[in-house]
């Protein structure tokens, strides 16, 4: 039996702008990768943002828009959290360490120790925000955030939390700059930063955009061998399908994980187009750059926007309802994949 | 009704043993594994204690290309689906859930010392080796398992996080087979992070002693795995134990300091107890987190005290750290090995090196000596940087009974 999520919040942090209008009407053509301008004094006032790294910032304040929005929340332990994040903060962890080499141990700083681990934002964000219930963080690499919104709703439905702020949160630096320039896997100029959460709570009808349906696969031998991953996929879409209760024929769009100009963009595409040629599709990393573990919720904003009247050039704009897919793959052997229904309304 | 969820393979892999059998030996013997650091050069600490698994050699087949977490991860889950005495067909379905809190730090350290020494980083060994969703991939990849996978790096907890995951992917039919657990390495950045907090101890790790004085970093990995009890049942499989319920919450306090009153500890076991649908009266042992600092402990005893009342001194709540020390990420998956060999068994590990109450941690942590115990059910409780708490509450498979 199916188990449907309603989105009723969002809150967004973009090199491109903080409304969901602001990514979807981005030029195609004109990737706006690289680092947001984002100033936390202006951001966080008088509050003491000292303790948060930039990923901390980050999230502190999309989940801050996220929960500003959905007025009277419930009691602070039934409120989870859930960061989809590749890394973290590389830039914290590996400054700590580069200090404590060169200077010292006794030089590194305890504050940044403390925000080393991957699931720091995720706390600090909990601190920040006073949100008692479960707090979690979902890696998997550029499938981060996808399985972040998946793992929220599944909180949902163990009755393990009554709303559930998920999403993804990656920043830009140096190291990663550095890393990917020195052999990664994809131009280090396609590198973006961005912070997406939405506000999930259980669909009791109604609600404008709903998850209906999520699954991940492994895809072993993908590591080596990217052909894996195609049939990965595919069995995650018809696992998320099949748990959302829905025939294949309803599905009108994708929104997938391609155009990172990485080596997972053809074999994502081909598995797409084997399922079902000429699925219109959005590709919200033309716009935004490659932002890793914010992708997955970034790639839900067509589906926030389409239910609100925002145009989605790649979709088709009629109807009343869009069901659709949300793609992702990761080269190091894992695909995930969501059913997402927007509705119009008043 | 809600499918049970059972455990029928155990695959520990510390400084103390590796595979079950050797790890409960030497846990119940009091074996202690922590001894001077050698990965690197500790001279500028005060500290010199680590619980690294000195000489480690990976199976041999195992590739270099892994780090040094996912090595740990691909043996510890060799040894539990090997135990489980599952093979390739049950693979090409099952999850895998790890958790972890550093994912492979040694692979940002050479990045580190490429960058201070003005050499190339390698950028193509970053982009392989360090995001920590490769401890869960290589499982995968090992054992050809293609179903759902995640990673839960909820630092301390997140092996708990992983095995709470799992079951529910269980119990939801998303899988009849998983492998969950946590792994994390032996790293120069959480031992220089864990001394600038002065929270390593000076000379041994005695969780609950009034003289404690700190924890000691360590490494290992711990993978259970889990099955529906309708899939073990069809192939006669050993159960262990049943996965009663899970408890997840946050402190929201303090990013490296438990809350005062315990709170989200003690929130955790009411809704591990709650899900299990038992009460803190069933529970006949409690593995601790037991780091061993002085803050931590009396913390934890605190949230003991607010869940188990008066009851709480005649509760047995041991502590492994004081054997193997603080494995992070792999921590309380190996924690829950210890408490499915202890309803199995009948036997709990003691806390070794206690030697001096503490009125403030007024609990009876099986100083010194292993004990029989006949356990129905036991809970294993872990808290985590971020406030990340976790309780999972392990009992007697009601199949079996």
């Amino acid at each position: 039996m199916s188990f449907a999520v309603a989105l009723e919040s969002l809150g967004l942090v973009s090199r491109l702008g903080e409304r969901p209008e602001d990514v979807l009407a981005a030029p195609t053509d004109a990737m706006s990768a690289g680092p947001v301008s984002f100033d936390p004094s202006t951001r966080f006032g008088d509050r003491n943002y000292r303790p948060l790294d930039r990923t901390g910032q980050l999230t502190v304040a999309a989940v801050g828009e996220c929960l500003a929005s959905l007025g009277e929340l419930p009691a602070r332990d039934r409120v989870g959290l859930v960061v989809g994040t590749a890394f973290g903060s590389v830039a914290t962890i590996s400054s700590f360490d580069r200090r404590a080499q060169t200077a010292g141990p006794l030089y590194a700083k305890p504050l940044d120790f403390a925000n080393s681990v991957i699931n720091a934002a995720a706390g600090q964000a909990a601190i920040w925000h006073d949100l008692q219930g479960v707090n979690a963080t979902c890696c998997g690499g550029t499938t981060s955030g996808l399985l972040a919104l998946l793992y929220g709703a599944d909180l949902l439905r163990a009755g393990r939390a009554d709303l559930v702020v998920a999403g993804g949160a990656e920043e830009h630096c140096e190291e990663l700059v550095r890393a990917t320039e020195s052999g990664g896997w994809l131009p280090a100029d396609r590198l973006g930063e961005a912070s997406a959460f939405f506000g999930l709570r259980p669909d009791h009808g109604g609600a404008r955009v709903r998850i209906l349906g999520g699954a991940s696969r492994a895809a072993p031998g993908a590591a080596g061998e990217a052909g894996r991953l195609g049939p990965a996929l595919r069995d995650a879409i018809d696992a998320a399908l099949r748990e959302a209760g829905m025939d294949a024929s309803r599905i009108r769009v994708a929104a997938t994980g391609t155009a990172s100009g990485g080596g997972t963009d053809d074999v994502e595409s081909g598995a797409l187009e084997s399922w079902r040629e000429g699925l219109p599709r959005f590709e919200v990393k033309r716009r935004t750059g490659e932002c890793l573990g914010a992708s997955g919720a970034l790639q839900l904003l067509p589906f926030w926007g389409w239910s609100r009247g925002l145009a989605v050039a790649e979709w088709p704009a009629d109807g009343e309802s869009m069901c659709g897919l949300v793609t992702s793959v990761d080269r190091q052997g894992l695909a995930a994949a969501a059913v997402i229904e927007a509705r119009r309304g008043p | 009704m809600t499918p049970a969820v059972v455990v029928t393979g155990l695959g520990p892999v510390s400084s103390i043993g590796r595979g079950w059998p050797a790890f409960w030996e030497a846990l119940l013997a009091g074996t202690i594994g922590l001894r001077p650091v050698e990965s690197f050069d500790v001279s500028r600490f005060k500290a010199r204690l680590g619980g690294e698994i000195q000489g480690y050699e990976p199976v041999p087949e195992m590739t270099s290309k892994l780090g040094r977490a996912s090595r740990l991860a691909v043996e510890a889950a060799r040894l539990a689906w090997s135990d489980a005495g599952l093979g390739p067909i049950e693979a090409s379905g099952a999850a895998v859930f790890m958790g972890t809190t550093s994912g492979e730090p040694r692979e940002v350290e050479a990045f580190d010392d490429a960058w201070i020494e003005d050499r190339p980083v390698d950028g193509r060994r970053f982009w392989d080796c360090y995001p920590c969703h490769g401890l869960a991939t290589a499982v995968a990849e090992d054992l050809g398992a293609g179903g759902p996978l995640a990673v839960i790096p909820t630092a301390c907890a997140a092996g708990s996080y992983a095995v709470a995951a799992a079951a529910d992917a269980i119990r939801w039919g998303r899988a009849e087979v998983a492998l969950a657990g946590g792994s994390d390495a032996f790293s120069r950045i959480t031992y220089a992070g864990f001394a600038r907090l002065g929270a390593i101890a000076s000379e041994a790790c005695r969780p609950f002693d009034r003289d404690r004085d700190g924890m000691v970093p360590a490494e290992g990995a711990g993978v259970l795995v889990l099955e529906s009890e309708a899939h073990a049942g069809r192939r006669g499989a050993r159960i262990y134990a049943e996965v009663m319920g899970s408890g997840l919450s946050c402190d929201a306090h303090h990013m490296t300091a438990a809350h005062p009153e315990g709170r989200g500890a003690a929130e955790a076991m009411r809704i591990g107890l709650a899900d299990a649908g038992i009460s803190q009266e069933e529970i006949d042992y409690v593995s601790a987190h037991g780091t061993g600092t002085p803050t931590n402990d009396r913390l934890e005893t605190r949230a003991l005290e607010a869940v188990f009342g008066d009851r709480l001194p005649s509760v047995p709540v041991s502590s492994i750290k004081s054997m193997i020390g603080h494995t992070m990420g792999a921590a309380s998956a190996l924690e829950s090995i210890v408490c499915c060999l202890a309803v199995q068994d009948g036997a709990v590990p003691p806390t070794v090196g206690y030697q001096t109450p503490d009125p403030g941690c007024a609990v009876d942590c099986v100083p010194g000596e292993a004990r029989e115990v006949s356990v129905r059910y036991a809970m294993n409780n872990a808290y985590a940087f971020g406030g990340n708490n976790a309780c999972v509450i392990f009992g007697a498979s009601r199949g079996a009974s």
